[in-house]
């Protein structure tokens, strides 16, 4: 057994169904399973919301925890996988409503500037680096991640949950308590911010 | 009806999901075929966010860890055994 998130090995349980019902039946090794499997990715989406430290380790515990607890009730509707993943966005959100905030660094540095007029103060130009080559790039992969984490937390909570976790407008403001109006605005600053962290990248052409 | 560029990348959001009416549709068209400085702005906007969700989603087995701290596993199977 690893814990990278890998499928389930056909020599424990032949399918998903007959782990979650030895989780339902309270079987230790199923258990055990369950989080040495996916914890590593669980991790992963804790680490986006709440950065590397141990804020990000104690998501994941209490995801873990809550699905414990609703595992009984577990129906099998959706995939394990992406029904933990939802329990661990829960546990991050919850986490950043309770966590002492950080003075954030100003978006402000990140956006475009304008003249007088109206007219930007500089001339853009089109990325060197396309799209399709700069997805094929592991270490740009990376670099693109990582400059998400850059991100003011404020900006990086919107942009995560709707342009990554694909929720809608709608329900990303119920779920931060904030209105309509306020996601917008933040998802698109958010959206510019990373735009201009990946300008000097993009633009070098490698 | 014009648009300044200012007023332009305000909109931009709402253009790539077509949430505008079509007389501010069609008045951003416009200035995105006069303007070159907008229109590549918005075209690395749209790459940058196409970038976001190609590298967390698509590509998310990249950021997986070869192994989780061990310490946080036994933590979880624990403090299950304690519920």
């Amino acid at each position: 057994m690893d814990s990278t998130g890998s499928e389930l090995p056909t020599s424990a349980w032949k399918s998903e169904e007959e782990l979650i019902e030895a989780l339902q039946r309270q079987e230790d090794d199923a258990y055990e399973y369950l989080v040495r499997a996916y914890s590593g990715r669980m991790l992963v989406v804790a680490k986006r919301f709440l950065g590397q430290d141990q804020d990000a380790q104690d998501a994941v515990q209490d995801a873990f925890l809550s699905a414990f607890k609703a595992i009984e009730n577990f129906e099998g509707n959706s995939k394990l996988s992406t029904w933990l993943h939802r329990i661990v966005v829960n546990a991050c959100l919850m986490k950043l409503r309770t966590k002492k905030r950080k003075p954030e660094k100003p978006v402000e540095d990140l956006l475009p500037h304008f003249s007088a007029d109206g007219h930007r103060d500089r001339a853009e130009p089109s990325w060197a680096v396309t799209f399709d080559t700069a997805v094929q790039s592991r270490e740009t992969r990376e670099l693109v991640r990582q400059q998400i984490e850059e991100l003011p937390e404020t900006y990086r909570t919107v942009l995560l949950l709707r342009d990554i976790e694909q929720l809608s407008t709608e329900e990303t403001a119920a779920r931060l308590d904030m209105s309509i109006s306020a996601v917008k605005t933040r998802l698109h600053r958010a959206r510019q911010a990373l735009k201009t962290l990946l300008d000097p990248h993009m633009n070098s052409g490698y | 009806m014009k648009l300044t560029c200012k007023e332009l990348y305000e909109f931009m959001g709402d253009y790539l999901e077509g949430n505008l009416p079509d007389d501010v549709m069609c008045v951003m068209k416009t200035h995105l075929s006069r303007c070159p400085c907008c229109e590549h702005y918005l075209e690395n906007y749209r790459t940058a966010l196409r970038l976001g969700v190609s590298c967390c989603n698509e590509y998310a087995e990249d950021e997986v860890p070869t192994s989780v701290p061990e310490p946080l596993i036994q933590a979880i199977l624990e403090a299950r055994k304690k519920k």
